[in-house]
């Protein structure tokens, strides 16, 4: 079996990531590592973990599929993990799920205490989604407690959940650009310093936040080998039980109210008709309809009503869009349905005159979007006026990104005399030349092959279902 | 409770912060406070010994 490394996965020596070439995921273990696994995996905890879908599916690989390399430390056993549809990063998560993650963390953490096993770490990025439930990757990170130990992962939990949730849910401060920014999230300093006098009195500011800044970095610290002290001292698993319960509570506690954005009044404000509206929503399921979709950006998601028209017949859809309150609702709204009969979408908070790119060592920890899965179909629905008109991107190289992505495209232009771009250029000089529909045409069929085209009755609007062009 | 378990301290591949790992004694109940009393007195001893 060839392996390729990943290339981001170095810090834990002790269980590096690999993949195949059928792009299966792999983690080679040490003998100690091998260990800890040997006797998590036996727990009550991992097993209804596992079941309910809250750990991702692990085997170990059997002795025929594998053979410990004597040669290497690193490789003394092979497990095998399911595959994560889309993989996604804690900036591009709502506030509601990262709540919703930061508490799936906790309630394992709790159940793993039970049977004497703790968490080595407690990042956020131990996380993913499938669908819309989060799930917990990182198996290695599970491990025997050791007695008299305190849980190792507190403070990377303070920095990539705890902080930014109450950043968000106490200033109204979204944390995306702050979790971007900095892949260690934000520190407990860091965190004070942003709170003013009234929010020491709030939940969790004056031990997680004010406590936490004060302890770190003092000298006298640095003389007291705290680990050591805390195990003398017979510092005891209760206690950790004690502060993830307050942590539970803590985070269940918190919530967000923001003023509500003009994006999120859309779905109610746009000056679509009843007869248009219909219109679109049968074009795009047409298209949808005509074949068994894999995977669908649906960019510019707003309500996420089309990504649901695209989740009927695909396999995952990414519900895109720049505005933390719509991914926010097409969040709760998912998750208020029965579990079953869930749509595979994954919402994401991503603006796309703003991509991440390749962060962390080498630029290759978190990789940009489309290195992440390119996908087959593309629904770009009222959006194009925002990106060229808005945002100035020329007409021909957003169309050339499409192209490049190589996703066949569902594309709406809506011309300027229609009240939506005409708002636009309220103010505005207009030097946007190549936003006319002829013009449209043209870029579209030199690099698409344009299948069908339907004007929608207010003759401002017109959809587009473009295949890609084989052998550009 | 055996010394050998604590030969090897830091299990973790990561600094998880002596702050972070006293800070769990304090928010986590009563029985830590020999532990911070410990490191308040070093505190006081360096502030006293005017370093």
């Amino acid at each position: 079996m060839t392996l390729l490394a990943e290339l981001s996965s170095y810090r834990d020596r002790d269980a590096r990531v690999f993949y195949d070439t059928a792009g299966g995921v792999f983690r080679a273990l040490s003998a100690h590592a091998m260990a800890e696994w040997d006797a998590m995996r036996r727990t009550q905890f991992f097993q209804q973990a596992i079941e309910n879908g809250n750990i991702v599916r692990t085997e170990q690989l059997s002795a025929t599929e594998f053979t410990p390399d004597s040669e290497s430390e690193q490789r003394a056993g092979m497990l095998r993990h399911e595959l994560i549809p889309f993989v996604s990063y804690p900036f591009e998560w709502s506030f509601g799920m990262l709540q919703d993650a930061a508490l799936l963390h906790l309630d394992l953490l709790a159940a793993a205490l039970n049977e004497d096993f703790t968490f080595k770490d407690g990042t956020a990025y131990n996380l993913q989604w499938i669908g819309t439930r989060p799930v917990f990757i990182d198996v290695v990170s599970v491990e025997r407690l050791i007695p008299g130990r305190a849980w190792a992962g507190y403070r990377q939990f303070c920095q990539t959940f705890l902080y930014p949730l109450l950043l968000q849910a106490y200033k109204n401060v979204p944390f995306h650009p702050w979790l971007r920014g900095r892949l260690e999230g934000i520190t407990p300093q860091e965190c004070w310093s942003l709170m003013s006098f009234r929010d020491f009195f709030r939940r969790g500011v004056p031990a997680h936040v004010w406590l936490h800044a004060w302890l770190q970095s003092r000298p006298a610290l640095d003389e007291v080998d705290s680990a050591k002290a805390l195990a003398t001292a017979g510092f005891h698993k209760e206690q950790i039980r004690a502060n993830v319960r307050g942590l539970q509570r803590l985070v269940r506690g918190l919530r967000w109210s923001p003023p509500a954005s003009t994006w999120s009044e859309y779905a109610g404000a746009n000056s679509y008709s009843a007869e248009d509206r219909q219109r679109k929503e049968n074009f795009v399921r047409s298209v949808v309809q005509s074949k068994r979709w894999g995977l669908v950006w649906d960019v510019g998601c707003n309500t996420g009503n089309f990504s649901r028209i695209a989740a009927e017949n695909s396999d995952q859809v990414v519900a895109l869009d720049a505005d933390p309150l719509a991914i926010e609702r097409l969040y709760q709204s998912l998750k208020s349905e029965p579990d079953g009969q869930r749509a595979p979408i994954l919402p994401l908070v991503s603006n796309l005159v703003d991509l991440s790119g390749g962060l962390g060592w080498r630029g290759a920890e978190r990789k940009a979007l489309e290195n992440r899965g390119r996908p087959e179909l593309t629904l770009c629905l009222a959006l194009v006026h925002h990106l060229v008109v808005g945002h100035g991107i020329p007409m021909r190289e957003l169309l050339a990104w499409f192209a490049d992505l190589g996703t066949n495209l569902v594309i709406e232009f809506i011309t300027k005399d229609d009240p939506m771009v005409r708002r636009l250029l309220r103010g505005r000089r207009d030097n946007y030349a190549d936003y006319e529909p002829h013009v449209f045409d043209r870029l579209l069929s030199e690099m698409f092959n344009v299948v069908r085209k339907e004007t929608l009755a207010s003759g401002t609007r017109t959809l587009y279902f473009a295949e890609v062009r084989s052998g550009s | 409770m055996s010394i050998h378990s604590m030969e090897v301290l830091v299990l973790a591949y990561f600094d998880p912060g002596s702050g972070s790992l006293v800070l769990q004694s304090l928010v986590g109940g009563m029985a830590g406070l020999m532990v911070f009393g410990k490191y308040l007195w070093v505190f006081m001893k360096d502030r006293v010994c005017g370093r």
